[in-house]
């Protein structure tokens, strides 16, 4: 039963910290008979529970960075990639399942992600999962608009997916100046032409007046091309629902009014 | 861009304005023509089906734009439900042949475009930019002969490959009958070609395609195979199932593959004007690149070809046997079918109000699966006397229900090629089985954590030696429950076992059409 929860700031610095803070708590107290007693939770969304034992944790960058390496030798990259998924994922449970999935990782090593019996590593296997198909949806759903030459998208992931996303933008576009911002999280990934991406808060930034920008007339054409294409006769809205939900419709260039 | 000086002579600088007036004017015409065009052109290719991005992994080479994902990449979906993947134009919709399947045959009324190589050149670059596509899908009506079409093609592709320097997918369409020097040259820009049959049986392509022959669209097609193959093996590769990895340029390494992403400040919007250009390049790239494919990898992503369903009356079975032939013989990466939508009237095809057999397309498209991944044939599947595919339930289960001698399979045990062959199990599914029972054994709820569609499995596994319900093994039983395509917990009475009796009158319309 969860009695400790350590409280993080919704970063990814903050959330590899909480769990670097829990392993260290684990063993003062723990020792060898550990039953899943700790967890880690957003400090902005958690919900108070009464015989729990909060602990608000400090980011501390170097010890993030420490946790994610050793993530990386014991549990090996595939072990990673699901740490990271679940870590990104939206969900309140997200924290306890990360915990349990490394705590049974460290235990065990790299076999851990063929435990899918064990029901922490299929949860966090279900929520990694979650995480990256949305990572994947935004590849294909991301929309630039091009502002006197530099490319800017605005997007709202329920998932914190920006930075997956980056690398393939980073070298889809080399070239180009682009901006990807997320208005849900409140950070923006910023590429300068031939350079290092990076993400960034949006502390003083104001995406709003890129609206007021000149209109982009490939986007006229972007929606013509959309609806010239499909076929009146094999309409299928369902279909079409199906493949990409309503809601992620409000972002993309041919659905704006 | 030309920069206006301030000048005390007004007429000067009222001719400069005007100058420029004129020019911004232009650009507009320009845009409205091009869009002209596109939608002209669009139109024109929106019949073909294969708009995939597959087939080739081709990292970015730090300078260029443009990657490519060897899963492919859909961006938008068209109110039909099909993925846009590519920009999917014609080149021309000018054509000298007269197919009679075609709307942009040479005896019909429409209008006529055709666009610059510049032009699909300019649309291709600032519509992957923006991530609206993966890339282009050229074809073209015959304008002149095959072979001049087949040469201005080339040059768009050239022009977009070498001057625009365009790294990212594209498939292009050979013209029938174009000679075998064009059809390389091609071949060394694209990541797809394709060549489509159109019609199952070569009977049937002379009766629609007067201007085609089988041996027109064979011989290109092989040409391309043998092409494929060895530059494949020059390439070392050797299994034609695994995808080219193009990953020899530069690429950089853009970050630390593990690290955290780096969080600095940076007020893009508050200190930079926005107004900058991509004049202010703040790094220059290595020297050495590829662009694209060329001169050294030949279609890397294969062929492909298309077939249209129900113009003409060949079977199902017919058909299957044709697209078994061409991934045995011809090694093509996908064959695509189409249901027929009437478009133009003629004597010798169904009348204009028919309606496109989209179910049969959805049949011919799962079959189709089933050869690629699951290790079916044509022959097993169909037959002379059962020359087409049940409407009710899909070919799978339609095949399981047919040998029932084989089942039921004990999950635990059986192999990985048999498990394939069960309905409601899928590829990867399958895989996740066999990975997952060296730890332990397999019951019923982990096969649905696994992905395995229990509604149709339940009736031809076993979990431990048990079935999940007391089902029969009865192929009449078993059809009226899967075309009933209920959840089992609503059917079945798990502490009991027994089922709530139920008939194909009480069904409804149970058919699911979805697109391929
Ligand atoms: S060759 Fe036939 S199918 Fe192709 S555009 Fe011309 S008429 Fe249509």
């Amino acid at each position: 039963m969860i009695n400790t929860v350590l409280l993080h700031d919704g970063t990814l610095d903050g959330i590899f910290t909480a769990v670097y803070n829990g392993f260290v708590l684990k063993n003062i107290k723990y020792k060898n008979n550990y039953e899943d007693n700790i967890s880690i939770a957003d400090i902005h969304t958690y919900e108070p529970h009464f015989f729990r034992e909060y602990i608000e944790v400090e980011t501390d960058r170097d010890k993030a960075y420490k946790t994610v390496d050793s993530i990386v030798k014991k549990i090996g990259i595939s072990g990673y990639d699901v740490a990271m998924g679940v870590a990104c994922h939206f969900s309140p449970d997200a924290g306890e399942i990360l915990f349990g999935f490394l705590v049974r990782g460290f235990k065990i090593g790299k076999g851990v992600v063929n435990m899918l019996t064990d029901s922490y590593v299929e949860k966090a296997f279900a929520l990694s999962r979650k995480t990256y198909n949305e990572s994947h949806l935004f590849r294909e759903f991301v929309r630039f608009t091009d502002v006197k030459g530099r490319l800017y998208s605005k997007i709202e992931p329920k998932c914190n997916i920006l930075h997956m996303i980056c690398r393939h933008f980073a070298e889809r576009f080399p070239a180009e100046n682009w901006i990807i911002y997320d208005a849900v999280h409140h950070i923006a990934a910023v590429h300068p032409s031939f350079g290092q991406w990076f993400l960034t808060d949006d502390e003083g930034a104001d995406f709003d007046r890129i609206d007021s920008m000149p209109h982009d007339e490939y986007v006229d054409m972007w929606k013509l091309f959309v609806d010239t294409i499909a076929i009146e006769e094999r309409k299928n809205e369902r279909c079409q629902n199906n493949h990409l939900p309503k809601w992620y419709r409000k972002n993309m260039t041919e659905w704006k009014k | 861009m030309n920069i206006i000086k301030v000048d005390r002579d007004f007429t000067r600088k009222n001719s400069i304005i005007e100058n420029h007036k004129r020019a911004a004017y232009e650009d507009g015409a320009a845009i409205r023509d091009i869009s002209w065009k596109l939608k002209i052109l669009t139109d024109a290719a929106k019949y073909d089906v294969a708009c995939t991005s597959s087939g080739v992994e081709r990292k970015g080479n730090g300078r260029d734009m443009g990657n490519a994902a060897a899963c492919g990449i859909c961006h938008a979906f068209a109110a039909d439900g099909r993925c846009i993947s590519l920009l999917k134009i014609l080149m021309s919709n000018e054509c000298v042949f007269d197919c009679k399947y075609c709307i942009n045959r040479k005896s019909n009324d429409v209008p006529r475009a055709t666009f610059t190589a510049d032009e699909i050149c300019k649309l291709t670059m600032e519509f992957y930019r923006r991530n609206y596509i993966e890339g282009l899908f050229l074809s073209s009506g015959v304008v002149g002969t095959p072979n001049q079409t087949m040469e201005l093609m080339y040059e768009a592709v050239r022009k977009l490959r070498i001057e625009h320097r365009f790294n990212g997918y594209i498939h292009i369409k050979a013209i029938p009958g174009a000679s075998q020097e064009l059809v390389e040259a091609i071949g060394y820009l694209t990541d797809r070609m394709s060549i489509n049959l159109e019609m199952p049986t070569s009977d049937g392509l002379k009766a629609m395609a007067p201007h085609k022959s089988r041996s027109t669209i064979l011989k290109p097609m092989k040409e391309i195979q043998a092409g494929i193959h060895n530059n494949r093996l020059t390439h070392g590769l050797t299994d034609k199932r695994i995808p080219m990895q193009i990953r020899d340029c530069s690429a950089k390494v853009y970050e630390k593959a593990l690290g955290l992403p780096k969080k600095e400040t940076y007020n893009f919007l508050v200190e930079n004007d926005i107004g900058g250009t991509k004049t202010d390049i703040v790094a220059e790239p290595k020297a050495d690149y590829v662009v694209g494919t060329r001169g050294k990898y030949f279609v890397p992503a294969g062929q492909s070809t298309q077939m249209i369903v129900g113009a003409t009356p060949e079977s199902d079975y017919h058909i299957m046997n044709v697209a078994e032939a061409l991934y045995d013989n011809y090694d093509l990466k996908r064959v695509f079918y189409s249901a027929y939508i009437p478009i133009n009237e003629d004597s010798s095809l169904p009348a204009l109000d028919t309606k496109p057999p989209l179910l049969r397309e959805h049949r011919l498209y799962q079959a189709d699966f089933l050869l690629r991944f699951y290790g079916f044939r044509a022959g097993e599947l169909l037959s002379e006397e059962r020359p087409f595919f049940n409407e009710k339930i899909d070919p799978k289960c339609d095949w399981a229900v047919r040998h029932l001698e084989e089942f039921p399979v004990e999950v635990n045990t059986a192999d990985l090629s048999v498990l394939l062959r069960v309905p409601g199990i899928g590829v990867k599914s399958a895989r996740r089985i066999v990975m997952a029972r060296r730890y332990g054994s397999i019951d019923f709820n982990d096969l649905k954590k696994m992905g395995v569609v229990l509604k149709r499995a339940l009736y031809f596994i076993t979990c431990k030696g048990r079935m999940m319900y007391s089902t029969k093994i009865e192929e009449e039983y078993i059809v009226n429950h899967l075309v009933y395509n209920e959840p089992p917990e609503k059917i079945f009475k798990p502490d009991t076992g027994s089922y709530r009796q139920l008939s194909l009158f009480d069904v409804g319309s149970p058919l699911m059409i979805g697109n391929g």
